[in-house]
This record gives C-alpha cells, structure tokens and sequence, in this order.
C-alpha cells in the first residue's frame, strides 16, 4: 500500500497531540461522515494514538510530547472513491519547532522528515500568540503617571522572546529550504477556535488581523505555499488534569454530549462547518482537491 | 485438614515513566483514577515514552539525563537568520534581481533603527501595496528590533552600536507586489567608518557595499540639527563624505541619492524646528545642485522610526522611503568581493586597493 507523511507542526501548546487524539475517535465505527475512513488495523501499533484518545475522552488535558520521543500515528484509510493511503503523522514536541528558531540546529533524524514530508498541517492556537509591546509606549505612560522608570540597562536579546509570528515565518522558510521540493500544501489550523469564534471572523480574517507577517508572507511569499485555513475546535471547552478535583459545568456539559465527536468544531476554508478532522488530511496529502 | 498455600511474593509494581512513584504512593503522576488505564503502566523504563504529565515536565532550558543523551544525536546546523555577511549575499543576488541600499551617516543617526524600523513596519500589515514575502535575516531583524520592544525593560529606546567593523552587515527582506517579488539588501555599517572616510577619502573604495548599491541613503541626526553645537558638523561631515566618494568615482549614473533626517520626533518637539527643516531643505538643495548631474537622483525624506515620544507615530516617513527605494532599478550583480586589506593609514597609499571590475 502507498504510505504518505504528513507533518504536523506547531510550537509548544498549540494543539497537536489533542487533535490527534480526537481524530481517532472521529474515525471510529459510528463517527460523523469524513473524507477518509478508517479501512483496516494493518498499521498494527495504535498505543500512542488511542493514550492521546483515552485522555481527550476524559476531558483531560493532553501531557506534554517530550522532545526526544518521536511517536507516530499511522492510519490505514480510503476516500470515498476507494483509494487505499497508509498515513504515518509523527507527533513532533513543539520544543524541537521552537529549538530550531532558537538554537539555529535539529537533529538529523527531524531533518529527515521534513525532506521526506508529503504536506504540512501547522497548528497555531487561535488566541495564545503574542505580540510586542513597544518599550517606548511603556515608557510614556509610567512619565504621564509620574513613576518615570529608574535607568537601567536593555536585557539582552533572547531569540525565546521573539513575536509567535517571526517564529513561524522562519520555521516555515527553514521547512522549505529543508524539503525536497519547495511549497506544496500547507493546512494551518486555528486551534481552540471556540475561543475566538464569538468574534465572527472567518479563520482566514483571523489569521490576517492577528498574524500579518505571516498572513502576508503564505499569501505571496518566496515559497510559493498553496494554503487552506481552518478553524478547528477539537475539545469544545476547556480541558482539566483531574475532573475529581477541578470540576467544571462547561466540560460537564461537553462530556455529556450524546457522540463524543460532537465536541468537535471544524470551520473550513469555505465556510462550512462539520466534524470532520480528515478532510484537512486529505487536502494536505493531495488526496482530496 | 486444610493447607494454606504460602503467600506468593508480592508482584513488583513498575512504570516507564521514571517521574512516576506509583510503586510507592500507587498514584499514577498521570493521574489516572486506575493506575493500570496509564498507557505507562506495567512497562519497563526502556520502553519507549512518549509523554511527560504537565505536573512534572521539566521546564525549557532544564536539562535531564534524557536531554543529555539526545544531544548526543547527530545534529545538523541551519542558516543563522543572522544579518549577513558580504559573501552570504550571493545566494540572493544569484537567485533575483537585487536592490542594496546602502545607509551612511555618523554615530548614533539612527540608521540601525531605521533598519528595525523597516521590518517592523511589516509586523503590523502590508504597507500600501507592498507585501512581506520573505527574509534570511529573521533572527538579525528581531536583534535588532529588541531594544525598541517592552521586554528590553530599558529605560531608554537605544539601539545598540553598530560595532566598527571591516566590512557592513547585510539585512534581507523580500517584498511582493503586483509586479512580483523584489529583494533588497539594506547594509549597515558603524558611523566610525563614515567619519574616517573624511580623514581619507581613498578608504572609501574599501566600502564593499557602495561599489555594488543602486541606493545611498545619507543620513542626517536630527537630533543633532537640534543642537546648535553640533548642526554645522553634520552638514559639513555629509558635504565632505561625498565630495570623498566622488573623488574615488563611487558617484555614478546608476545611482540614486537619497538624503535622510532622521529622529524627525525629536526635531518636532524642537523650539529649533522651522531652523532645522529650513536648514535641511538648503542641504538637499545643495547637493542637488553639486551632484545632480553625477548620480542618477537626489531625493529626501525625513523619518521617525523609532520615536522616543508620542508626536509621531512609529516609523513615520518608513514607508514612503521604501516605495522610493523600490522606484528604482534593481541590478544583478554579486557583491562578493575579496576581504579588502586593513586600512593602515600610514601605508594606505602604498597598498593597493581593491577596485570595481
């Protein structure tokens, strides 16, 4: 059978391993309708994917990948018109994303996989970027209050402290330079899209008004990305470390929902809504147009 | 008569995560309500480990002995995202047409700002109809925006000093517009070096970048207009710079002049403020009128990039010079050039320098 690799980005917190988690539960007899389905169990090593899953079903949240273990998701399925894709996703920690703006080096084996990946899914969360102040509007309002600031020395600069959006700028022109061809599909994902979804923008306008330097560099960049953006809410609220000990009405609320894929929330490049989490796969592995 | 069996050795209770007390307390560090349900659970430590609970993950910076051995892994460098260097600028000369710009002008004029400035400009939203694209100097960029940026925690916005070196630094920035992509290399170069071109000219044709630059922007502090003390300084180091460069034969036709006031904030607050812009009108027309027939253009603008008060926001007069810069041509040309020797002043004349093929 044909194995493509997908892979999934993002800096630390931003969502992939809860995606992961509820994607197989999406996949599941009885899941909502989805451009890729799950055909067979030949990958034969679901442990990771179903740990990711057994916590996402809990409400619980996700533990931190740790940057050395490399865990992959591999998934056996179809389209509807019946061509058969092994999928391999490997869950990347977010450190090794933000070692790589911040230490300028990656292992060799991280390299590896970007040269051999097929499309990319980066996952940014909607509402956790951020953006610099800058230090002369501070300064102004401590002299109008009258507590101007005692001199003292800039800090020095720490490549740590750099705007979520030069970050993932760079990381993109590195996975770029990196891979055996330039561009191709990249699928962002707007994670914990509840969070913003009141405000009643598209993914794309988000997108725009939070991240310009990014917006503006997928938009007519050097690398030529052929781009979709989705909002993507895959827990529905909140998730906690221990239900027992920290209840929440909210996430009472989410768990008693009749289907546990209902949690999930996926606004599409055009509009539509649904529960579907593999048609982003699909669009990302050139399997869906 | 009944026999007892003997009670068999407890069952040692063990877990892959090293974190997890579980054999001691019997609570799993992850939390699990069953201890078995953790996917950890009943396995060796050697087995593979995929997550560390939030709980107990050591913070980024924090080494354990697991990080330790993956340092140990063959590991790969990528490009620094530092400014450049003279001889990194060819893989984007040779890729596109390039425009360099270079920026001249004495200590502290605020050309490095005007440079962060440009990025930053970016940071908020295309400008008109000019787009971000793309940079190899990210990481060169944010250096040199930090000290501008709330988390410096200065009590002053000041850049850091150019260090005087040998040969200028190099920011890239790619831009896109209707008409396509447009690289620009912006140079940077200590104001030291642009006061010993004065003491002697011929030190001028060791300036890499001016022999390949399509845009010489002149810098004058505005701050320094201000001061009655320093004015007549900036106006005459600026007239002697050029006089310098057009008697080496770095004044050409392929080359636009761009005359720049720079902290133009400062100048707005000044009581000294009619003089000064008066004053810097007078300049631009002089060198009009001396170089006009020698270089492409004499243009002018005046910027704040980096205010240090409210008057005027944040790059002010930015945009306008960049639209000016992509106004003119962009060349194909590599400024590799071998290191030129270093200039000691008393054997300048007997060594030979380096010329422009």
């Amino acid at each position: 059978m044909n194995t493509r690799r997908i892979m999934v980005c993002g800096l630390p917190n931003s969502g992939k391993s809860t995606y992961l988690g509820a994607l197989w539960d999406v996949l599941q007899p009885g899941g909502p309708p989805t451009v890729l389905s799950l055909t067979s169990r030949n990958y034969d090593d679901y442990a990771y994917v179903r740990s990711l899953h057994s916590r996402w079903q809990r409400g619980e949240i996700q533990a931190r990948t740790r940057p050395g273990d490399v865990q992959s998701v591999g998934l056996d399925l179809s389209t509807i018109d019946g061509d058969a894709v092994t999928l391999e996703i490997p869950d990347l920690a977010g450190e090794l994303f933000s070692n790589l703006w911040e230490t300028r080096s990656c292992e060799e084996s991280f390299a590896h996989l970007i040269h051999e990946r097929l499309g990319i899914i980066l996952f940014i969360h909607a509402d956790e970027w951020v953006r610099p102040r800058h230090l002369i509007d501070d300064l102004v309002t401590e002299r109008e209050i009258g507590e101007p600031r005692p001199p003292q020395p800039a800090q020095p600069f720490s490549p740590a402290n750099s705007p979520c959006q030069v970050k993932l700028v760079d990381l993109l022109q590195l996975v770029s330079d990196m891979s055996s061809a330039p561009g191709g599909r990249l699928s962002i994902i707007l994670s914990a899209w509840d969070k913003v979804a009141d405000a009643g923008q598209t993914p794309e306008s988000h997108l725009k008004e939070q991240l310009p330097l990014l917006d503006q560099y997928l938009r007519g960049g050097l690398h030529h990305w052929e781009v979709a953006i989705y909002g993507v809410s895959a827990q529905g609220t909140d998730y906690v470390s221990d239900l027992a000990t920290t209840p929440n009405e909210a996430l009472e609320t989410i768990l008693d929902l009749d289907h546990a894929y209902e949690r999930v929330r996926v606004i599409a490049p055009n509009g539509s809504e649904s529960h579907d989490l593999t048609q982003l796969i699909a669009w990302s592995a050139g399997i869906h147009p | 008569m009944t026999q007892i069996p003997a009670p068999s050795p407890p069952q040692q209770v063990i877990c892959a995560n090293p974190d997890c007390q579980v054999a001691q307390s019997g609570q799993c560090v992850e939390a699990h309500a069953e201890p078995k349900d953790c996917p950890h659970f009943g396995r060796t430590a050697s087995a593979p480990v995929a997550e560390v609970p939030p709980a107990t993950a050591p913070h980024l910076g924090e080494t354990t002995a697991q990080d330790r051995a993956l340092n140990e892994k063959p590991r790969i460098q990528v490009a620094t995202g530092e400014a450049l260097e003279p001889h990194s600028t060819l893989a984007i000369t040779a890729a596109r047409p390039t425009r360099t710009v270079a920026m001249v002008g004495p200590v502290d004029a605020g050309k490095t700002s005007l440079i962060a400035g440009l990025f930053d400009l970016f940071a908020d939203g295309s400008v008109g109809e000019l787009s971000f694209a793309g940079s190899s100097t990210l990481i060169g960029f944010e250096r040199i925006c930090h000290p501008a940026r709330a988390v410096s925690e200065a009590s002053e916005v000041l850049n850091d000093r150019t260090p005087s070196e040998h040969h200028p630094r190099f920011y890239h920035l790619c831009i896109s517009n209707s008409d396509g992509l447009h690289d620009i290399l912006v140079t940077d170069r200590s104001g030291e070096n642009y006061d010993s071109v004065a003491d002697q000219p011929s030190l001028a044709r060791q300036h890499l970048e001016l022999h390949s630059a399509q845009i010489l922007n002149l810098i004058i502090d505005g701050a320094d207009m201000c001061n009655p003390q320093k004015r007549h300084a900036a106006e005459t180091k600026i007239q002697e710079y050029l006089a310098a460069l057009h008697q080496v034969g770095l004044l050409h036709k392929g080359l636009s002049l761009v005359v720049l006031l720079t902290k133009l904030d400062l100048v707005e607050q000044s009581d000294r403020k009619s003089k000064v812009l008066e004053r810097f009108d007078g300049i631009v027309s002089s060198l009009q009128d001396r170089y006009l027939d020698v270089v492409a253009n004499v243009l002018n603008f005046r910027v704040a990039a980096s205010p240090q008060n409210h008057t005027l926001p944040r790059g002010h007069g930015v945009a306008e010079l960049l639209e000016a810069w992509l106004d003119q041509p962009a060349a194909r040309e590599s400024i590799f050039i071998p290191m030129p020797p270093s200039p000691v002043r008393a054997m300048a004349r007997h060594t030979p320098t380096w010329r422009k093929p």
